[in-house]
């Protein structure tokens, strides 16, 4: 396999074509842009150094990659107690994140987030961005919205399919 | 549990998301490459969380491209003077090395031995069969003087009883003298008439031919009488033992053939001597 053989014609490629949604992964967490530079480039090189140790049989390349992004750009987080201050943020801080996004989508319409914005409810994609993009457990994200762990679980559920029917209609 | 159930347990979902344990994740994985209804039901869920992340993808300043690449060529450098450290575990096909090489040495040194075994083995029969030469010469060189230690004994016997013999007061010696086609030759008789005993000691005779043999007389009242013979080969002059004499006139030495003839051809007569009663 080309990108085994650490050929940097494929990587480039694998980083023309995902490098834009692991930076919004990436931004998810770190926010700050220099920041979220850094974690990018340190999560390519990971990816650069490890990729013989991918198994395409446990998931997408996206998927793995994604992984490694978000890992680092948590670790980086965590390492610089960046936590505290995201455990501080309440639940008002989230619509400017929402409103962030909102600024995202104008680079990146192809994909029809407004159609996504527009069929999931805010407190779904709150869910799935908090679990997904930034690595919560569900107890934390329970503590963090102040939602019954219960609730959380049942949430997360309804979340995933909702998501999957918006995402089918768009396909 | 049937693969509907299974996929409506809301695994998939908390797979995908990254919220499953190392067990539980290890699970489905199992129970995606057994059952393909629910590995495409898997692969559907991340494909629309792949799909929600894209919606959200933010192009990053063209810069880090570059120092990406940058810092990935800087690598390779250090890779090729330095041992590539990779992050993966390479577990290698064959035994390392170290263990090969340890065999290696093993061989090696077996073989070294083996061959000091061998020259030594050269060296040592080399020495071996010389010493074993040196004995068999030694033994040889002891044999020789054994037999001559055993000859000067028997010499010195002779000699003892020749010297014992002649300082006997009641010995009375008998010159043999060369007769007129042998000058040269000379026997001596030693006589005790009292004992009877008779030694003659050959002083000089020729040496005689095959299957011929010195025979002794003694000539009494006038006719010869056998006196025994003279060993073979004793040509020195040792006293030898002859027959007991009371009384002779005269004492001869005869060639005959060997073992003695009855009587003696005189005309081969080489030594005679006159007693003096």
């Amino acid at each position: 396999m080309a990108l085994q053989n650490k050929d940097q014609a494929a990587f480039s490629y694998l980083y023309d074509n995902y490098s834009g949604a692991l930076y919004g992964v990436i931004k998810r967490v770190v926010e700050a842009e220099e920041i979220a530079n850094d974690v990018l480039q340190e999560a390519f090189v990971k990816i650069w150094k490890n990729i013989g140790g991918y198994d395409a049989s446990k998931g997408s390349i996206f998927t793995w990659m994604m992984n490694i992004c978000r890992n680092t750009a948590i670790d980086e987080v965590r390492s610089k107690n960046f936590k505290k201050e995201a455990q501080n943020q309440n639940i008002d801080d989230f619509v400017s994140i929402v409103d962030n996004q909102n600024k995202v989508e104008q680079k990146v319409d192809h994909i029809g987030i407004k159609k996504i914005v527009q069929n999931l409810k805010p407190e779904h994609r709150i869910l799935i961005d908090k679990i997904y993009f930034e690595g919560y457990t569900q107890d934390e994200v329970s503590k963090e919205l102040d939602i019954p762990l219960g609730t959380v679980k049942t949430r997360l559920r309804a979340a995933m399919t909702h998501l999957r029917e918006v995402m089918s209609d768009i396909k | 549990m049937n693969t509907s159930e299974y996929i409506s347990s809301g695994i998939l979902e908390s797979y995908a998301l990254g919220l499953c344990n190392a067990t539980e994740a290890a699970d489905v994985e199992r129970m995606c490459t057994l059952y393909p209804e629910i590995k495409a039901e898997l692969e559907d869920i991340q494909s629309s969380l792949g799909g929600y992340v894209h919606a959200h993808a933010v192009n990053p300043p063209e810069s880090v491209k570059a120092s990406i690449f940058n810092k990935i060529n800087e690598l390779e450098k250090a890779e090729e003077y330095t041992t590539p450290k990779t992050e993966t575990k390479v577990i290698p096909l064959v035994p390392p090395a170290s263990n090969q090489n340890t065999y290696k040495y093993f061989a090696a040194a077996s073989l070294v031995l083996l061959g000091l075994s061998v020259i030594g083995n050269i060296v040592f029969y080399g020495k071996w069969k010389q010493a074993n030469e040196q004995v068999i010469a030694l033994n040889n060189e002891k044999n020789v003087l054994a037999d001559g230690l055993k000859t000067n004994t028997v010499r010195l016997n002779n000699m003892q009883q020749s010297l014992a013999v002649m300082s006997n007061p009641d010995i009375s010696r008998v010159m043999m003298k060369g007769v007129e086609k042998s000058p040269e030759s000379l026997a001596v008789i030693y006589w005790n008439k009292q004992s009877k005993e008779v030694y003659v000691e050959v002083k000089n005779l020729p040496k005689l031919e095959d299957g011929k043999q010195y025979q002794l007389w003694a000539i009494v009242d006038g006719k010869p009488v056998d006196a025994g013979m003279l060993p073979l080969n004793e040509s020195d002059s040792t006293m030898i033992k002859m027959k007991d004499f009371e009384s002779a006139q005269a004492f001869a030495i005869t060639i005959e053939k060997a073992g003695g003839s009855p009587s003696p051809t005189l005309e081969q007569m080489v030594v005679m001597g006159a007693t003096n009663g």
